[in-house]
């Protein structure tokens, strides 16, 4: 079932991934049995998880992106510490290890710590500012957030599992081809970010359609808020650029 | 390794569009963090004397500043670097005292070849060249993307696997400058630097003598050897065996770089499943 999977994956000698891991998953199990105990469980999947409410959805954009700005801050203080270190000497990270934490630093603080926080104030704040109920399709709107979620998670994964890009966060072809990243990384990084930038590409959509054809009555373009009109352009982006960057990504994925 | 201390014509060039860009940006940046606070400080509520119009819609006179400055430093910005793309063309000849020396230059993992066609020699990590003599930089790579930087004496250019790039440059005074790959290129790029030393054009004939009598050759087998994934700390010269190899390299009729290829018991944690493949 596992395939190629097996227990060589898993990082055994390396204390600092392993350690860290371990916090995180004693964090979400406390969390997780906190919940349970006090059964909040079935609140919580009916009034957040399963939520299409564009404020619920913008709250967990914004919590998404708090979440990961840990993880990626933790990456920052790690490089910066090994640089500080490394002055005439080694300093406690090997090269490899630390090109996995600034291409998973780059990668999150833009796609998973920038964005969705970006995305996730629009969600909360558009819809109101324009004077309707929701935005246009809030069902898609839960879809792209859970997606965004699930290249989150699988970036986290790779902490753990295999290991993570250490080509860059940029990961230009041939140095992220398979000949000279023969590791698991680059293929965490390709899905995660093809499967995130639907969920992007999505919310796009969404908020533009959401700014063009659902203002209340009377809010016609020149008396849109300023913020209104940046989404509009920052999501026309978004529509204009994650179509190339999905189908760039699917070329690499198909070459390795 | 300071692009304010230009050695050469071409990165002189460069510092100038850079002090230039800089300057034109900040004559716009400044004025309007100024005018910022002070707008803010004073139309503030407590401020009696400011004047407050709230029923203000249009100034004719207003979008004209608005637009119009914006439009022109984008303008001034933009032929300061369409003159300066066209004059600093990198394929572009630079005039200098002398004959031309022509240098081929091979990113590889984790080092640089030059090789020298016309004195049939080889270097690896150090660059030789003339004061004051055109310098005519041909550019490949045998392995992944990478960029050639030499800061004092001007002008990135990217090395492409299969493809050849060009640099002309000029060096004006003698010493030794440090280059460098801007580009990432795996585990062992931050010790892609190298040295560039600029010698005297009587010099520069002595040590071509003295590098051609070098017991290394570059042929097809050394080559392959270098472009092995490795960090060079020595710095070895060679006689040219082969004086094509730099076609070669570029029409990838030598293969390029095999890449990783040995996984050793430490970096098996890190390639985890995939070394399975």
């Amino acid at each position: 079932m596992l395939g190629k999977l097996d227990w060589s994956a898993i990082p055994i000698d390396e204390p600092i991934p392993l350690i860290a891991a371990g916090v995180v998953l004693f964090a979400i199990l406390a969390v997780l049995v906190w919940a349970g105990v006090k059964g909040h469980y079935p609140y919580l999947w009916r009034e957040w998880i399963t939520s299409v409410d564009h404020k619920r959805i913008g709250v967990m954009y914004v919590l998404l992106a708090m979440v990961m700005l840990l993880r990626g801050g933790t990456d920052a203080i790690m490089m910066r510490a090994q640089q500080a270190l490394a002055y005439h000497s080694n300093g406690y990270l090997p090269p490899e290890h630390f090109n996995q934490i600034f291409s998973a630093h780059g990668t999150i603080m833009i796609f998973f710590v920038g964005m969705p926080f970006v995305i996730g104030l629009m969600n909360l704040i558009v819809p109101l500012q324009l004077g309707v109920r929701d935005v246009a399709f809030p069902t898609l709107n839960s879809v792209g957030f859970w997606l965004t979620a699930t290249g989150a998670l699988l970036v986290n994964i790779s902490l753990v599992v295999g290991e993570f890009a250490r080509t860059g966060w940029l990961p230009f072809p041939p140095l992220s081809e398979l000949t000279y990243s023969p590791g698991v990384g680059v293929d965490y990084y390709t899905w995660s970010l093809v499967i995130s930038g639907v969920g992007t590409l999505v919310a796009g959509i969404n908020l533009v359609t959401t700014v063009l054809k659902l203002r209340t009555r009377g809010m016609n373009y020149l008396r849109m808020p300023m913020f209104c009109w940046t989404t509009l352009a920052s999501n026309l982006l978004i529509i204009a650029a994650f179509p190339i960057l999905t189908a760039t990504l699917a070329m690499l994925i198909l070459d390795r | 390794m300071n692009i304010f201390d230009p050695q050469g014509p071409i990165a002189a060039a460069d510092a100038t569009i850079l002090v230039d860009s800089v300057a034109v940006m900040l004559a716009i940046v400044v004025p309007t963090i100024i005018a910022i606070f002070a707008f803010a400080f004073w139309f503030r509520q407590s401020n009696p004397r400011a004047f407050y119009h709230p029923d203000w819609a249009y100034s004719g006179r207003i979008e004209l500043v608005v637009w119009s400055i914006p439009a022109l430093t984008i303008i001034l910005l933009g032929g300061v670097a369409w003159i300066g793309s066209h004059q600093l063309d990198p394929a572009a000849p630079v005039q200098g005292t002398g004959s031309l020396v022509r240098i081929q230059a091979v990113s590889l993992d984790w080092k640089w070849l030059f090789i020298y066609p016309d004195q049939g020699i080889a270097t690896v990590n150090t660059l030789t060249v003339p004061v004051g003599v055109p310098l005519n930089v041909e550019l490949t790579s045998a392995s992944v993307l990478n960029v050639f930087f030499v800061p004092q004496l001007g002008s990135m250019i990217y090395t492409m696997n299969g493809m050849v790039t060009r640099l002309n440059l000029r060096a004006d005074r003698e010493g030794t400058f440090q280059g460098l790959s801007a580009q990432f290129s795996g585990d062992g790029f931050p010790e892609m630097g190298f040295d560039v030393h600029v010698v005297s054009p009587l010099a520069f004939p002595d040590w071509v003598k003295s590098t051609a009598q070098s017991d290394r050759v570059l042929n097809a087998e050394s080559y392959a050897e270098l472009a092995r994934q490795s960090v060079v700390t020595d710095k070895p010269t060679y006689r040219l065996g082969d004086v094509r190899l730099f076609e070669k390299v570029a029409t990838q009729k030598l293969p390029p770089g095999p890449g990783p290829t040995l996984v050793t018991e430490s970096a098996q944690s890190y390639l985890g499943a995939a070394h399975a493949r």
